[in-house]
């Protein structure tokens, strides 16, 4: 079964680490990736760019409008995420584990769809 | 916890909490304090219990108790001061209070637009508003501040002094803005980071790790203004141009410190992921149809940094948008570099032509006379040419500029020689 694991965080704190603590941050990703493509359960990462380079389309009574900015207005903002073909969610969450805490917090949920994959 | 996480969320934090604790108590040196003391607070107990999850609003929750029980035990309180403190108290709840948090996101904004409009109030001078930004907002110690500005820390000390004066009188006067006032705040905090940017971008002076130091520090100020006003097409402008700019960085400055020109600059260094950043960025303040001189400048960037090569560069269209720049932001600098991009695609007579009126009002500006050299030199005009060269070397070139001048002076002169003779 597919799962993702979406990273939410606040923007802004991960860059301000000291240099040798962001390269074991991006480690922790990089190992994470080797390990999964490894077991052939990696389907995929993806990391955003800051919201302010969001914009959000919806509709308001009736007319689609574009409006700046990222949808939720929170402080902590989706950062990026991963899909991962998992047996259980137990699997998933270990996954999770294995990403860098504190800088962020991770949403383990299972995939129901996908295309173009 | 890593300590250098818990430094990271401080640094994060400060400017959204002093900005807060200003509303409440309108005094800078207060809130300063409250902030430091509420930082070792959560050194000790996050330690301990772990960070909070939100972070920020516990270091205000935490500082503005702190506050409040100075106001209470200060017996002689001025009548401001007593609103002050009830305004306060009425925000000291749980930090997860619902009515506390409502009452942060109304006024939020206008909190950190607030405390950024102080450190660069009209009243201070140009390089007073930049050493309040980087001490109060930023949280930059006195001596990367004097590194930066290249004084002795004692120096800087004094001067920010001064400045904290001089902003300490207006922190009690500053209300919420209307529509009008709050749209000149934003003009002149984004004037404020776009010269702290230049400030650090210029490599006329102090060491490269705190010029780039001041560079970073301006993209995030400029990240932080546009996180709290998302349609602002500007400051969407000054953020892209500030990350075409810095993305160069790294192929600006040659092995011996010495600048690398745009066009020799190996653009394999350059840092695609900000120049990504930048054009949507561009493109986001396009769709507002209402350009002003930092989104031209942007774009004009956007084309530079877009180029694979620099002979792929689209001069045709930088010269549209110089032209564009000229129409908002009418100046003499503006109209030098029109010319060069114009040479391009015209050739040396017609931007030889856009100089001419400039002759009085960049009589100073060596790089006016270094462009001119060069046209002349193109039209085959070369004692025209070596006289702007003198002209150049006349307007105090550092020493690795005047080396350079000076040979171009002499091959022009052997070129010109057999003609003479």
């Amino acid at each position: 079964m597919l799962y993702s694991v979406l990273i939410f965080g606040v923007e802004g704190v991960a860059e301000r680490l000291p240099r040798e603590e962001h390269e074991a941050l991006l480690d922790m990703h990089r190992n994470l990736q080797a390990k999964l493509q490894a077991e052939g359960k990696y389907r995929g990462s993806v990391q955003l760019m800051p919201p302010s380079t969001a914009m959000t389309v919806g509709e308001k009574g009736g007319v689609v409008t574009v409006l700046d900015g990222p949808f939720a207005e929170s402080k902590e903002q989706i950062l990026g995420f991963y899909l991962i073909e998992c047996d259980t969610i137990d699997e998933a969450i270990e996954a999770a584990k294995a990403l860098p805490q504190g800088v962020a917090t991770m949403e383990v949920r299972l995939v129901s769809w996908t295309g173009g994959l | 916890m890593k300590p250098g996480l818990t430094e990271a969320i401080f640094a994060y934090s400060r400017p959204r909490a002093l900005a807060a604790l200003l509303r409440s108590f309108r005094d800078l040196d207060m809130a300063e304090d409250l902030f430091q003391h509420a930082c070792l607070r959560a050194a000790e107990r996050w330690a301990a219990d772990g960070t909070p999850r939100d972070p920020t609003a516990w270091l205000i929750h935490v500082a503005r108790n702190a506050g409040l029980d100075l106001v209470r035990k200060d017996r002689r309180l001025s009548f401001g001061d007593v609103e002050a403190a009830s305004d306060a108290s009425d925000l000291a709840g749980d930090p997860h209070d619902d009515a506390a948090e409502a009452l942060d996101r109304a006024e939020y904004k206008d909190d950190v637009l607030r405390l950024m409009f102080l450190c660069c109030h009209p009243d201070l001078k140009r390089q007073e508003q930049l050493i309040l930004a980087l001490r109060v907002i930023v949280g930059l110690s006195v001596g990367e501040i004097a590194r930066a500005f290249v004084v002795t820390p004692d120096t800087m000390q004094r001067r920010i002094s001064r400045a904290k004066t001089r902003a300490g009188t207006l922190a009690r006067v500053l209300e919420t803005p209307g529509l009008t006032e709050r749209a000149e705040r934003l003009n002149t905090v984004q004037t404020m980071i776009y010269l702290l940017f230049n400030e650090g971008y210029s490599a006329s002076r102090g060491d490269e790790q705190i010029r780039n130091a001041l560079c970073e520090e301006a993209i995030r100020l400029a990240r932080l203004l546009l996180s709290l006003f998302p349609g602002q097409a500007e400051t969407m402008g000054l953020l892209a141009l500030s990350l075409f700019q810095h993305a160069r960085s790294a192929a600006r400055i040659d092995a011996e410190g010495g600048l690398v020109s745009l066009e020799d600059q190996d653009r394999t260094r350059w840092d695609q992921a900000m120049i990504q950043e930048g054009r949507v960025l561009i493109e986001k303040a396009l769709r507002h149809g209402r350009p002003g001189p930092l989104q031209v400048q942007a774009a004009i960037a956007a084309v530079h940094c877009t180029a694979k090569r620099a002979a792929d560069t689209d001069w045709a269209e930088i010269a549209r948008l110089y032209l564009a720049l000229e129409a908002i932001a009418p100046s003499p600098v503006v109209r030098l570099n029109r010319a060069v991009a114009v040479s391009r695609v015209t050739g040396p007579a017609a931007a030889l032509d856009l100089l001419m009126p400039l002759a009085h009002d960049l009589a100073r500006y060596r790089p006016y006379h270094a462009v001119r050299a060069a046209l002349l030199e193109e039209t085959g005009a070369l004692k025209a040419a070596i006289k702007a060269l003198e002209a150049a070397l006349g307007c105090s070139p550092t020493s690795q500029e005047a080396d350079y001048l000076i040979a171009r002076i002499t091959l022009l002169r052997e070129k010109l020689a057999p003609s003479i003779a």
